[in-house]
């Protein structure tokens, strides 16, 4: 029993690994991304939205095979690991520019039109006066995603990343079947996910007495 | 090219606003003095908030010619960012619904702008915000955010906010239209001082009452164009279309 915990717990740096660098990929390129989409130019609006339609489309099993069996054999190595963050990050992009999308609507535009009277620039307006409210509005969307993305990054192992489902499955085959390694993944994956439930809740709770209406 | 007339500060010429297939403000002509106080009145829907919005351009005119202080734009060309900052600085906003920023305090709210868009330095930034947060008697208030005070006190703020950038021209947009009377009351207040202060002011409303005290020309609009305009004691005593007496009427019934 101890054994099994071990030996699956060997798979935890790379399910922590790949949602972390994904997560954060993710939400550094979601910020140009959500620009775009919120531009006066039709032609910036239009890349943004296929992006986000096409990521979005495909299931991530099926986008994974073709960045690390496509792209990762022709122009540039990949490893498993490497395919499966970028890939996974480049998902996580789309759906975080939607979370952030969101957030913009969600900010009345009185507040737009008070920093503009006020003579701010775009940008500082942007800077000072919108993203600071579409992050505080966008945590928690931001949260849940990331849980999700926790539990999706088991497609993963399917190009052989050693993560807590490749160490599972292996186990489980190991012992000719038997549910036991899964049963113990699947509490692994909910131990990891409670405290990023947790911590979205406390934020929320913080900046919700803060801005309160 | 000046203005022609040394006092004048506000000049709208032939401007002329139309949303898809409704024309909103019809051929105004408005020129307004260097210290002087307008109030424009009039049934809801009758271009007000528009033509007071086209001073800054939040609201973009269809033609006509615009004059805020030392700048003149012809509006049926796209103006530059730097023309429009420059008209955005020149003129200060009140809104109806206060508009603040709720991530800030008070004391952020009314001293970012003035680093941001003046250059101030922090420390003066601060001692002005703390100079007119004395003059709107808020001084308690610095650290407070929005949320925790009252619509009266929020557009104290505001007002406040406006003034510390320095403004040639304040807008107000029915700045107590959201507020109980009571608390109405503070503002007009506020607003009364600066008036007496010798700041021009441009104020949408529906407070006859304070239009009639405070207000040096009374304007009434209907249906997108100015029907009638002069001295409070004349507009609203004697008004001589048969629409700005149907209008006052219907207020002065009320109360």
């Amino acid at each position: 029993m101890i054994d099994l915990l071990l030996s699956i717990l060997r798979g935890l740096p790379a399910t922590f690994g790949v949602t972390v660098s994904a997560f954060l990929i993710g939400a550094i390129l979601a910020v140009p991304l959500v620009l775009m989409r919120r531009s006066r130019s039709i032609l910036l609006r239009l890349v943004a939205r296929i992006y986000v339609d096409i990521l979005r489309g495909i299931p991530p099993i099926v986008w994974l095979f073709i960045i690390f069996f496509g792209i990762g054999n022709g122009f540039v190595t990949l490893s498993a690991f490497q395919a499966a963050t970028l890939g996974l990050g480049l998902v996580s992009a789309a759906y975080l520019c939607e979370i952030y999308r969101g957030g913009f609507l969600a900010l009345s535009k009185s507040q737009e039109e008070a920093s503009i009277a006020l003579g701010f620039t775009r940008l500082d307006t942007l800077r000072f006066v919108l993203a600071p409210q579409v992050v505080r509005v966008s945590i928690p969307g931001m949260a849940t995603f990331l849980v999700s993305l926790l539990k999706d990054t088991t497609v993963a192992s399917a190009i052989g990343v050693r993560d807590i489902m490749l160490y599972a499955s292996q186990e489980a085959q190991a012992a000719g079947g038997g549910f036991m390694p899964f049963i113990m993944a699947a509490l692994l994956y909910i131990l990891l996910s409670i405290p990023v439930a947790y911590f979205s809740r406390r934020m929320d709770a913080l900046m919700r007495r803060r801005v309160s209406k | 090219m000046r203005l022609t007339d040394p006092d004048q500060i506000v000049r709208l010429k032939d401007i002329n606003v139309r949303y898809s297939g409704f024309h909103a403000v019809k051929d105004v002509d408005l020129e307004i003095k260097r210290g002087e106080v307008i109030a424009i009145v009039g049934p809801s829907g009758a271009g007000k908030s528009t033509l007071l919005r086209t001073i800054n351009m939040l609201e973009t005119p269809h033609s006509g010619e615009l004059s805020v202080g030392d700048f003149r734009f012809d509006v049926s060309k796209t103006l530059t960012a730097a023309e429009l900052l420059k008209l955005r600085r020149a003129t200060g906003m009140v809104f109806q619904s206060f508009n603040l920023f709720p991530h800030m305090t008070v004391e952020r709210n009314i001293s970012l702008p003035q680093m941001r868009v003046l250059g101030r330095s922090k420390a003066e930034a601060d001692a002005r915000t703390a100079q007119l947060l004395e003059r709107v008697k808020l001084a308690d208030k610095a650290h407070s955010y929005p949320s925790r005070l009252s619509g009266g006190q929020q557009q104290r703020i505001a007002i406040a906010r406006a003034l510390a950038l320095d403004p040639q021209v304040m807008l107000f947009d029915e700045p107590t239209s959201a507020l109980d009377p009571e608390l109405g009351l503070e503002v007009l207040a506020v607003m009364r001082e600066l008036a007496r202060d010798g700041m021009t002011m441009i104020v949408v409303t529906h407070e006859i009452a304070f239009a009639a005290e405070v207000a040096d020309r009374v304007i009434v609009m209907a249906n997108g164009a100015i029907i009638e305009q002069g001295t409070p004691d004349a507009v609203i005593r004697n008004p001589t279309s048969e629409r700005t007496r149907q209008f006052f009427r219907a207020i002065l019934d009320r109360q």
